[in-house]
């Protein structure tokens, strides 16, 4: 079979990082076909975007950082009942200076064995995660970007990709952490 | 073959503004090929879209997913021994490509494998084309005369199916490394060539 030997180069760039903190009055849908449903809220000034190493440009791309506050339109989860979670995520990302810029992401995780009916268990024995031994979930996001403003709009032309963690307690997301970086 | 995440707690170990990135892997799981000639490809110059439908035994020819090295097993992200669809044929596959304001396009694109008999994988991919002469050289050609022209993309991938060796796909999003090459021959006949090189993430 005649196809490509070699690969193509391939590399990324770190852009930002964000940290979010869930406000605990989440909305559940409940059971719907395929899974369950919940929208997640971010609670107020408990969201940032921050770069790293605090630098002002982007190293690879000579762009300016991305800083400031982040505030969720709606993360709404889907946890399928075959243990996946499939999500979409919209954010809004208000900068320092000014601008807004506007983030979606998908999420694909594994809830792994058992996962989805731990997460709506009623038993608190079932529940992922307490208070004194929280669950740290690893999640990889694929997040696109859109904004008018001229000092950001670049971010609209990357494919992005997001290594994230999620700390779940009594099954509920408490915290998110993410490095976002461009695929170039 | 599926293995079950293994959940641990206190990864990480200060939360808040961090100063040191989240760990990442990243592992190459196998390649895709698109190929689209003159009858498949509609563009529309003016409002800069371009639709792309292939289907048949002579889409299918030239449009497979496959492993550089014809490899059946790899290492995926997570350490873990993954089985691929190694020579997979695409059946059907809808690329929608629309420019966007700042130079570049969106990239919007169903698939549907088939690999040997057994299995039938359905690809959700969404990315991007870059900003780039080329790009802009294929929404403003002429209609007639030669044109070669490749431009870079990424994409992200979300795959359904139901056989328990791909299990881990749709467990995964996976992210490409590509190009679109676009070429006319001097008899006016027209070819869109999409490859990428696809890769799993692990944290």
């Amino acid at each position: 079979v005649n196809h490509r030997r070699q690969l193509l180069n391939q590399a990324t760039l770190y852009l930002f990082s964000f940290d979010v903190e869930t406000s605990m009055d989440r909305e559940e849908f409940g059971f719907v076909p395929g899974g369950t449903r919940v929208t997640l809220s971010a609670r107020p000034n408990l969201a940032r975007v921050y770069h790293l190493y605090r630098a002002r440009t982007i190293a690879g791309l000579g762009y300016q950082a991305i800083a400031g506050t982040l505030t969720t339109g709606a993360d709404s989860l889907f946890w399928r009942d075959d243990d996946l979670e499939k999500s979409g995520i919209r954010a809004t990302i208000n900068t320092q200076d000014g601008a807004t810029i506007h983030m979606t992401y998908q999420v694909v995780a594994d809830l792994g064995p058992g996962g989805y009916r731990r997460l709506l268990s009623a038993r608190k024995r079932d529940k992922v995660g307490t208070e004194d031994v929280p669950i740290d979930w690893p999640v990889v996001t694929s997040p696109r970007f859109d904004t008018a403003d001229g000092r950001y709009e670049w971010i609209n032309n990357y494919q992005c990709l997001g290594h994230g963690w999620v700390q779940v307690i009594n099954s509920e997301i408490r915290r998110l952490t993410y490095d976002v970086y461009a695929m170039t | 073959m599926t293995q079950p995440i293994i959940l641990t707690s206190g990864q990480i170990r200060q939360w808040g503004e961090r100063h040191t990135p989240l760990p990442r892997t990243k592992a190459y799981a196998f390649s895709l090929d698109l190929a689209f000639h003159d009858n498949s490809l509609t563009v529309d110059f003016a409002a800069r879209r371009a639709v792309a439908q292939g289907s048949g035994p002579g889409f299918a020819k030239n449009s497979r997913l496959y492993h550089v090295q014809d490899e059946v097993l790899i290492k995926s992200a997570d350490g873990a021994i993954r089985n691929i669809p190694q020579d997979a044929q695409i059946l059907r596959a809808s690329v929608l490509v629309c420019a966007s304001p700042t130079g570049g396009a969106d990239l919007q694109a169903r698939l549907l494998a088939q690999w040997e008999t057994e299995a039938y994988l359905s690809m959700d991919v969404t990315g991007v084309l870059a900003p780039s002469g080329s790009l802009l050289r294929a929404w403003s050609e002429p209609r007639t005369g030669r044109f070669d022209e490749t431009i870079q993309t990424t994409i992200s991938v979300r795959t359904e199916c139901e056989n328990s060796s791909f299990r881990w796909l749709v467990q995964n999003q996976l992210f490409g490394w590509g190009q679109l090459r676009i070429r006319r021959d001097g008899k006016n006949k027209t070819t869109a060539e999409f490859t990428y090189d696809l890769y799993s993430m692990g944290g």
